[in-house]
């Protein structure tokens, strides 16, 4: 009698698991039930902004067709939300009443809107403002093209890493793009100012206009003045500047209004582990509590993808939902490999600018101030970078104990797949810095000296590699050779 | 005119140094009536490097004055002048003294600037300008722990430097937001710190002193800074930037600039037509200059209106004061800065490229046109070694040939930036900047001028023979021209072998070869030339155990090697047996003496201390050496590219001024090297005391006697183009001595090219006689162990190679004047007397004999 596997989600995570598990052949060992709050199976959510850019229309998402679950032994619920979870009985209740049991439970449901602004009421278009779009899912994905396709500009409200990739597919459609940002600059936790100023110069270039420093406050419809009744939709931001008058003077306060057909926000996301925390299982703010076999507190629970705290703290990028969910399938195929992140790995979705940060979060925000000497056995970590405004490249890396700790790639990462190996090898560096950030890593992708070692190191690198390619094979496993 | 020009130069700091130097170079000082006031007790001396004076204490090293000090020229050391009377011309002195002037030439320098806080004249405190100063900081900081430099610019890095050496924990507190303000930028500015840190001084930036704080004895004691710390301290140095010294100027009526110094135009002179200012005190068109090659440009200016005046040409014609470059590159504190062109991106549109590097410590920032294609300026710290080039394409404003992020990695990529940008140099562009040689004039050097590689270029023009930092741009410029002119540029021997004789030396020696035919047919290809057969031969000579008339080495040979004796112009040969040393017994007199006689030959001594014998036929030289070497003697190698003489004066044992005993010394070094077959011939002299009467700073490796031991030249060389041998080490024992020659000749013979004498070895080495000295004095490159034992297998192996050709009839077999008439003597050899000798006959002097003429 085969045990019951349920897998509550439908983004990257939950669809790699499932390529993964039929690829192990484990359904044969075990009886298999996808739930999907969408009306479609889990998909590859990395590719949202191209569907923004129209480059590719929504159905060409990579995912399966029913047919596809029905031929491998996998049971499909579309359109239902798992709405209670009994650990006790090892039961989940569907938004349908239906209760399915469950010998071993994958909680795969991602993440929510970190805060909707109090000015966006329900929804997506009110008279008197521009309609307000979430890519949070395929609804909204489907919504927010539909009205790109006609729109001449847009207002994209948050400028983390989501934000900018959908601002730069925004304006690879050819809309005139606003991008606000509260911070003084963009991807705050991620890029340090010098990143961030040069990643910004390259958002102009294309027709990005950035505001930082600034909060949205309000959207809405005001005459376009010239008299005939016309009306033109925007938001008004108010912008906080520092006050002339000197540090310690409060900071003066601008309102401002950019124009905009449409609003995306983008202001960041959160775990969805409400139903976990309600059912008892160990929840951080970061997500819900898994150990290094994505097991949750609870023996038959098992998470992984944006929902889980170890996915938030690598960055919650495409590479760690791939590499959580391989995991994920080897532990419940009786494989117990251990498994770690290797840590923050995120690279921008935005064809023609190479955005790379990886390492460990938090390694540094911005260059430390030269630390006063230290003491004689640690070399604490300081950083190495160079910046080339003609092509608007940025790249830095930051050592500490002679280990490469973090790197960072604006404008050309033709570096990052050594780096990668570099960093993942864990061991001192054999060169100096300038030979991983130099010019002889140029455009034509000559790469420096050899200075990763060990094969293992390799076999990592030929596997990010494939997860490239894999974000537009629909099939595990094509890609797996 | 009806008397000389009377000049009155007031101040003999560095710059009004110059400028009396160059009164003197162009034989003014003569024709002129010059009067120097020095205000300070000491002459001119070089304050750019006044803290070396902390290494070693000794401030005579830095006096500018030369030994004769200034002919015709009247000094007065010590005695400010105190008034300056434009209206009857005169000079006043603190002393008293009135000159009058024609010409004044005001060089009165910088005062230290010194904060206006409280506390600041209190014992203990001290600026950082003159010896004297310094001799006050190094007396006071003996009671010193703690103390604190106020200034984290040039002088006051110095000055934190020296007092750290002296062993005080310092503290550099600068106003400005970062250190050397003037000359890096905030990125530099953070790097340049971390290395300073690094070096164990604590600095504060953004960071005024208040006040200083005062024992009980009214001594420093420490400093307050805005905020509230207090930073303990013995000793403050106060070098927080300099004022022009204009008050002269001021209190004589003439117009000041408006942050100080007198008031000069292009010409560096003032209002007052017989009143000039250079240097410090000087305010051109505005600006102070705090650099000495400013100054120095000045001097020159006014020494040519001078020089106008005195020669009577019109002083219109004269110079006047150029653009400055106020380029710099400094070693401060070991830690190297450099800062050229735009360095602070002031220019419009100008963008910048960084690399900034707190791992390594390394920063450089190039500022372009906002088009990338031209170079504006840079700023560099930690590693200047792009300088000489970055800073040439700056000043020349010529359009970058590549991308200018290759500029900022000169190390990476294919090719490296320096050979592009080499090229990309417009003619004018000056290379050497030490001896201002621009590369239209190496260029010509090496297109008209024949020089075809470094050191000949070094020595037509100049550069490089300064700091030495363009050499490798010198190196790339050559290299371009020639393979431009289409002249072979590689070391590769010929068309037979690929490879220079350094590399076939290595594989020979490694592969054990040891005929032509297997090296040919191994390393090279064809059949040979008389290029690449002599040098195979010498190579295969230059092999342990090999004698050079072995089998086929000895078709190799080209003659003289080939007999084993020098061929002269009638056909005869010389015979030089060796006397090792210069020293000969009466015995070995009378054995040569009996030989020439027996044998009817001309004897002269020679240059190297030995006897020559002239006028023997080949088919001679076996019966002449078999009694040479019956009496004893061996060959003296005058043939060979080998070790020729070591000669010696008398020395210690019979001369009264010989320190140590050199004809002992000489005898062991050529019974040593006796044999040692080179890329051309090495000779060597030892000198019992300094006055050298062996000459021995022009050979190849000379040997100078001290009190201490022996000092060892080396690269020096006689003939077409003389140089001096330069000291490699002092004070050696013997033992020492000997080591050092070892590896100093077995590097020699392994690394130079064919036909290449130690002094082009050494010219044409990469960081010449430095690097010399680190890879046989600090074994740099690993080596020496192998070098001492191939010269320990050299001397263990030598036997005399004409006494090898006496017992071989193959060899011997070889000795005939016509091959295929092998008893037949050469009938054109003839000889007439002169002096109660033999010698050549001349054309005129022979009678026409039948071609079979018998033998004589």
């Amino acid at each position: 009698m085969k045990q019951s596997l349920v897998v509550v989600g439908s983004g990257s995570s939950p669809y790699h698991l499932v390529s993964a598990l039929v690829g192990r052949g484990a359904t044969d060992q075990l009886s298999v039930t996808v739930v999907s709050p969408e009306p479609v199976g889990p998909y590859e959510r990395a590719l949202f902004p191209s569907v923004v850019a129209g480059r590719r229309r929504a159905a060409e998402l990579v995912s399966r067709p029913a047919e596809w679950y029905a031929e491998h032994g996998v049971s499909l619920r579309l359109g239902l939300r798992m709405t209670e979870l009994d650990r006790a009985r090892r039961e989940v209740r569907l938004s349908d009443g239906t209760v399915l049991h469950y010998d071993r439970l994958v909680l795969a449901v991602g993440s929510k809107p970190l805060s909707v602004p109090s000015w966006v009421g329900p929804g997506s278009a009110g008279a008197g403002r521009p309609p307000v779009f979430t890519l949070s899912d395929l609804a909204g994905l489907a919504s927010l093209s539909a009205r790109a396709a006609t729109a001449r500009s847009a207002v994209v409200v948050g400028g983390g890493p989501s934000g900018v990739e959908i601002a730069w597919a925004l304006a690879a459609r050819g809309l005139a793009v606003d991008l606000v940002e509260a911070a003084s600059r963009l991807m705050p936790s991620l890029l340090d100012a010098e990143a961030a100023q040069v990643m910004a110069a390259r958002l102009s270039e294309a027709g990005i206009v950035v505001h930082p420093d600034s909060v949205a406050t309000g959207a809405s419809r005001v005459g376009d003045g010239d008299g005939d009744g016309d009306e033109v939709g925007g938001v008004a931001i108010v912008r906080r500047t520092a006050s002339p008058d000197g540090v310690d003077a409060p900071a003066r306060e601008r309102q401002e209004w950019v124009a905009g057909d449409m609003v995306v926000l983008a202001c960041g996301t959160v775990a969805d582990a409400a139903a976990a925390a309600a059912a008892g299982l160990e929840v951080t703010s970061a997500g819900i509590v898994v150990d290094g076999s994505l097991r949750t507190s609870d023996p038959c629970i098992y998470a992984v993808g944006d929902c889980t705290d170890r996915s938030r703290q690598a960055g919650c990028s495409p590479e760690v939902d791939l590499q959580q969910a391989e995991a994920l399938a080897a532990v419940l195929t009786g494989k117990q490999a251990p498994y770690s992140e290797p840590g923050l790995d995120v690279q921008l979705a935005t064809p023609g600018l190479d955005v790379v940060v990886m390492g460990e979060q938090g390694a540094f925000v911005a260059p430390p101030a030269p630390a006063a000497t230290a003491t004689p056995a640690a070399t604490p970590a300081a950083t190495a970078y160079m910046r080339n405004p003609l092509r608007g490249i940025y790249r830095a890396v930051t050592v500490e104990d002679g280990v490469l700790r973090r790197a960072v790639l604006v404008g050309d990462a033709t570096a990052a797949p050594q780096l990668r190996a570099v960093r993942r090898s864990v061991m001192p560096l054999a060169c100096q810095p300038v030979d991983l950030i130099g010019a002889a890593i140029g455009p034509n992708g000559v790469a420096a000296p050899e200075c990763d070692r060990s094969s293992a190191a390799d076999t990592v690198t030929k596997q990010t590699a494939n997860t490239a390619a894999l974000r537009l094979v629909p099939s595990l496993e094509e890609a797996s050779t | 005119m009806e008397h000389p020009l009377r000049i009155v130069v007031i101040g003999n700091g560095m710059v009004g140094h110059r400028f009396v130097e160059l009164l003197a170079e162009r034989d003014l000082a003569t024709r002129c009536q010059v009067e120097v006031f020095g205000a300070e007790s000491r002459p001119a001396y070089d304050r750019v490097a006044l803290s070396s004076y902390f290494d070693g204490f000794d401030a005579e090293k830095l006096s500018l004055l030369p030994d004769r000090g200034y002919p015709g020229v009247v000094l007065h050391v010590g005695d400010p002048v105190v008034e300056l009377d434009r209206g009857s011309r005169t000079v006043t002195s603190a002393s008293g003294l009135t000159t009058s002037y024609d010409v004044a030439v005001l060089a009165t320098g910088s005062r230290p600037f010194v904060p206006p806080v409280p506390g600041a004249t209190a014992p203990g405190c001290h600026v950082y300008r003159t010896v004297e100063d310094l001799e006050r900081i190094r007396d006071w900081s003996a009671r010193a722990t703690h103390g604190v430099v106020v200034g984290g610019g040039l002088l006051g890095l110095e000055a934190a430097g020296a007092l750290g050496a002296l062993g005080v924990e310092t503290h550099v507190v600068e106003m400005a937001p970062r250190l050397l303000p003037l000359q890096v930028d905030e990125g530099g500015g953070a790097v340049l710190r971390r290395r300073i840190e690094a070096l164990g001084i604590d600095v504060r930036t953004d960071c005024r002193i208040e006040e200083v704080l005062a024992d009980d004895h009214g001594h420093a004691r420490g400093v307050r800074l805005a905020g509230g710390e207090t930073l303990t301290a013995e000793i403050v140095i106060f070098a927080a930037g300099v004022r022009p010294e204009d008050s002269l100027a001021r209190s004589s009526g003439l117009a000041v600039g408006v942050r100080g110094g007198v008031e000069v135009g292009g010409d560096c002179r003032t209002a007052d037509p017989y009143v000039y200012a250079i240097g410090e005190c000087a305010c051109v068109d505005g600006t102070v200059f705090g650099l000495v090659a400013p100054g120095y440009q000045m001097a020159e200016v006014v020494a040519d209106q001078i020089e106008a005046v005195v020669s009577g040409g019109a002083v219109e014609d004269a110079a006047r004061f150029p653009e400055p470059d106020t380029s710099t590159k400094l070693k401060l504190l070991g830690v190297d800065v450099a800062s050229f062109g735009d360095a602070f991106g002031t220019s419009d549109g100008a963008l910048e490229l960084v690399y900034a590097d707190h791992v390594s410590s390394v920063y450089r920032k190039l500022v372009v046109s906002d088009d990338g294609r031209r170079l504006l300026g840079g700023v560099l710290v930690g590693d200047t070694a792009a300088y000489p080039l970055l800073r040439s394409l700056a000043a020349s404003g010529s359009l970058l040939a590549e991308d200018p992020e290759r500029l900022l990695f000169p190390a990476s990529g294919a090719g490296g930036g320096q050979s592009a940008g080499v090229a990309a140099l417009p003619g004018e562009a000056i290379v050497c900047s030490c001896r201002n040689v621009s590369k239209s004039t190496i260029v010509a050097a090496v297109c008209e001028g024949g020089c075809e590689d470094v050191g000949s270029v070094k020595a037509c023009t100049g550069a490089g023979t300064g700091c030495g930092s363009c050499l490798p741009m010198v190196k790339e410029l050559v290299s371009l021209e020639l393979a431009k002119a289409g002249k072979e540029v590689s070391r590769a021997l010929c068309e037979h072998f690929d490879m220079s004789r350094q590399e076939l030396f290595e594989l020979v020696r490694v592969q054990g070869w040891d005929t032509f035919t297997e090296v040919v047919s191994a390393a090279g290809r064809g059949r040979g030339c008389d290029v690449c057969k002599p040098v195979v031969a010498s190579v295969l000579a230059s092999q342990p155990g090999h004698h050079p008339l072995d089998g086929e080495a000895a078709a190799l040979q080209d003659t003289n090697d080939h007999f084993l004796a020098n061929i002269q112009k009638d056909g005869t040969y010389s015979v030089v047996p060796r006397v090792p040393g210069g020293e000969i017994s009466p015995d070995g007199l009378i054995a040569i003496a009996s030989v020439a006689r027996e044998f009817g030959l001309y004897t002269k001594i020679t240059g190297a201390q030995r006897i020559d014998m002239f006028g023997a036929r080949a088919e001679q030289l076996p019966a002449i050496w078999s009694k040479l070497v019956a009496a004893g003697f061996e060959s003296g190698h005058a043939y060979g590219k080998a070790l020729r003489t070591v000669k010696s004066c008398v020395g210690s044992t019979w001369c009264r001024y010989g320190v140590q005993d050199s004809v002992a010394l000489a005898i062991q070094l050529e019974l040593r090297y006796r044999g040692l077959r080179s890329p051309h011939k090495i000779k060597a002299g030892v000198s019992g005391c300094a006055r050298e009467c062996a000459e021995a700073r022009g050979k190849d490796f000379g040997i100078i006697a001290t009190e201490a031991g022996w000092n060892l030249y080396v690269g020096g060389n006689g003939g077409f183009r003389p140089r001096h041998a330069d000291l490699l080490a002092s004070d050696l024992t013997t033992d020492e001595l000997i080591r050092y020659v070892d590896r100093f000749l077995m590097f020699y013979v392994r690394a130079a090219d064919k036909l290449q004498r130690t002094a082009a070895w050494l010219e044409s080495m990469e960081g010449g006689l430095d690097h010399l000295r680190s890879v046989i004095v600090e074994d740099s490159l690993g080596i020496c162990a192998e070098l001492d034992r191939q010269m320990a297998e050299h001397v263990a192996s030598y036997s005399d190679e004409w006494k090898a050709v006496l017992d071989d009839p193959a060899k011997l077999a070889r000795f005939s004047s016509f091959v295929n008439a092998p008893g037949v003597a050469d009938p054109d050899i003839v000889f007439v007397s002169e002096r109660g000798q033999i010698r050549p006959a001349g054309t005129h002097e022979r009678t026409l004999t039948p071609a079979s003429s018998a033998s004589n």
